[in-house]
């Protein structure tokens, strides 16, 4: 009893510890605003709508691309703040998995509020099966122009 | 070699050994502890990796992110598992198959427990996330993620076998239900295995990772197939084991005597165990671990056993000509460990058993060797007459400490072992017999100052 105690004592700090280290950065600097539903640039203000550069691209697919399924690249969506592309791939009329293969933000900021906001929207649209799901609080933008190009990618689907 | 005794003394044989063998008990299981904990800190660095560090913000990527952490590390820690009970024989040298016993207990706990937080957090954190209910979001994970709905029975499966090895419930349980549904883990495994690479987010992206996975998964498969499967195999192959007949040695106490060709190339010493796997019609799917009770002498093997269980019971009326199947020899409760040239043995119960053994291959080697012999009353004496033989034959000692406990509560105090064994600080002890009887001989080597090294003891509860 005493070992599982200190086993699950020990697991649950050592977790605490090791994610507080890993989002040190996000808390420090570059807080995403989680609660106020508001456009992001309004709760801390920085690089606001400068374009200073194309960004890394980076792609954050939810899961690999199936084998099984067809593939669908939608529009790429210019918005405010950079430009997003989503793939869709479809196994019969389900949604399987949803990637980015275009995602350039005009802002350090704004690729670090993508790049957490981009997973989430990723998972909710295979949860939700289309683009029928919330905005990501603090990444409105983002949340809109992906849906778009999700939906152009669900039309070339359908057609 | 045909005769493993005469020509191969122990000690020439440990100073052969590798560096790390030689080491104390402590320090080999904290050098594979270390490693264990190496390939755990790897994992984690793994995830820390890939992980940005704007991903881990609010109480939803929070959850997720300790999800992921745990399943990483529940998953690593369960191939651990199975490594630990594969019979790999360098693991078996430096730890003692009944420490790895006790680890995989503790272990089997711990990853299990790290698997079972791994879909709640999972699932919790999605479920903030996205604003759903905890049930919703339950379905939607295990429904519509790749792979998600074989990895929820494969952790279903994991729990089952982690129940039904809790103390509690194996106590309840038969061995054939507790046997097979073990085999289950590694159905759970594989089932488990997909999931990680199409929805694990640490290997969806990650080629690297996902070749550093599959290599842990492959090399300890192949460890198990060579260990558990080929290694039996070739060994009934080439050596052929069979029944040659078996002996009462007293009340309740059987003896089973198995021949073969070129025994002593297997390398046994006395103190070590093997598997035994009587190749009966009902007896053939277990294999059970008995020491040998008689030094090896490259013409048979001998296992002495009380007839407690189903199985053990059954061994009075096996049939000379009866195929065995031998696993091993496993264990590090031998002559090859000790520190000095005196020795000292301590022993009750089936704890006499491998100490017969050794007591005989010491006497021969060495013959300063005394063993001394607890029981409750004479009848539980088993073996007595061959030690009373090998003590008079080669010069050695024996004392029979005989009595109920309440009678004789100090037979096993510092001062009664000082007494009986003037020089017990200078003898490597060896200790074998029920949990508390350890026990309490060890605390008595403690108080006697007896150094922690000289001291082995082999633990008779798997």
């Amino acid at each position: 009893m005493r070992r599982a105690v200190i086993a699950t004592a020990g697991t649950v700090v050592g977790l605490v510890v090791l994610l507080g280290y890993r989002s040190e950065g996000a808390v420090k600097g570059e807080k995403v605003d989680t609660g106020s539903g508001t456009s992001t640039n309004a709760s801390t203000g920085t690089g606001t709508g400068t374009r200073t550069g194309t960004g890394t691209g980076t792609t954050v697919p939810r899961a690999a691309s199936s084998s099984s399924g067809h593939t669908y690249t939608g529009q790429d969506v210019f918005y405010r703040y950079g430009d997003i592309e989503v793939a869709v791939t479809l196994s019969g009329s389900r949604i399987v998995t949803v990637t980015v293969p275009q995602n350039d933000a005009s802002s350090p900021y704004s690729q670090t509020v993508n790049s957490a906001a981009v997973p989430i929207l990723v998972k909710e649209a295979v949860a939700a099966q289309g683009v029928s799901f919330d905005v990501v609080s603090g990444a409105t933008y983002t949340s809109d122009a992906f849906a778009q190009s999700l939906q152009s990618a669900l039309d070339k689907a359908s057609q | 070699m045909t005769s493993t005794v005469p020509t191969r003394a122990p000690a020439d044989a440990a100073r052969r050994e590798r560096y790390l063998y030689r080491l104390s008990q402590p320090a080999r299981e904290g050098v594979v502890a270390a490693a264990v904990a190496l390939g755990a800190l790897g994992v984690m660095y793994m995830w820390w990796h890939d992980t940005s560090p704007a991903s881990v913000y609010g109480p939803g990527p929070w959850l997720t992110a300790a999800g992921r952490v745990t399943g990483l590390l529940g998953t690593y820690l369960v191939v651990i598992e199975v490594l630990l009970m594969g019979r790999v024989p360098w693991l078996d040298r430096m730890i003692g198959m009944d420490r790895l016993a006790v680890w995989h207990r503790r272990n089997g706990e711990y990853s299990i427990s790290l698997l079972v937080a791994h879909a709640v957090l999972i699932i919790w954190g999605y479920a903030v996330t996205t604003h759903d209910g905890l049930l919703s979001e339950t379905k939607s994970v295990v429904l519509s993620y790749p792979d998600m709905l074989a990895a929820t029975v494969g952790l279903g499966l994991l729990v089952l076998v982690g129940v039904l090895s809790a103390r509690a419930v194996r106590k309840r349980v038969n061995y054939h239900t507790w046997y097979f549904v073990h085999l289950y883990t590694y159905i759970a495994l594989a089932l488990s295995f997909a999931h990680q690479f199409n929805t694990g987010a640490d290997f969806a992206t990650h080629p690297l990772n996902r070749v550093i996975w599959g290599a842990m998964y492959g090399t300890v498969a192949a460890l198990l197939i060579s260990y558990r499967v080929i290694t039996p195999l070739v060994n009934l192959a080439r050596h052929r084991f069979v029944v040659v007949g078996t002996a009462s040695e007293g009340p309740g106490l059987t003896s089973v005597y198995v021949s073969g060709r070129e025994l002593g190339k297997l390398n046994a010493d006395a103190g070590q165990f093997f598997l035994w796997r009587f190749l009966t019609r009902d007896g053939w799917w277990q294999a059970h671990p008995f020491s040998l009770s008689a030094a090896p002498n490259g013409r048979w093997f001998r296992m002495t056993v009380k007839a407690l269980g189903d199985h053990s019971s059954g061994l009075a009326t096996l049939r000379p000509g009866t195929k065995v199947l031998l696993e091993g020899p496993f264990g590090n409760f031998t002559t090859r460990w000790r520190r000095g040239r005196k020795l000292l043995m301590i022993g009750a119960g089936v704890g006499i058993t491998p100490l017969r053994a050794m007591f005989e291959e010491a006497a021969t080697a060495t013959g300063d060797v005394t063993l001394l012999y607890r029981a409750s009353n004479a009848d539980e004496l088993g073996l007595r007459a061959e030690l009373d033989e090998i003590a008079q034959r080669r010069g050695a000692t024996v004392h029979y400490l005989v009595g109920p406990r309440d009678e004789h509560p100090d037979y096993l105090s510092p001062d009664h072992l000082q007494r009986l064994v003037r020089d017990v600080v200078q003898r490597d002890v060896y200790v074998c017999g029920p949990p508390g009887f350890t026990e309490t001989v060890n605390s008595s080597l403690r108080t006697l100052r007896v150094p922690r090294r000289h001291v082995h003891t082999e633990m008779f509860e798997l």
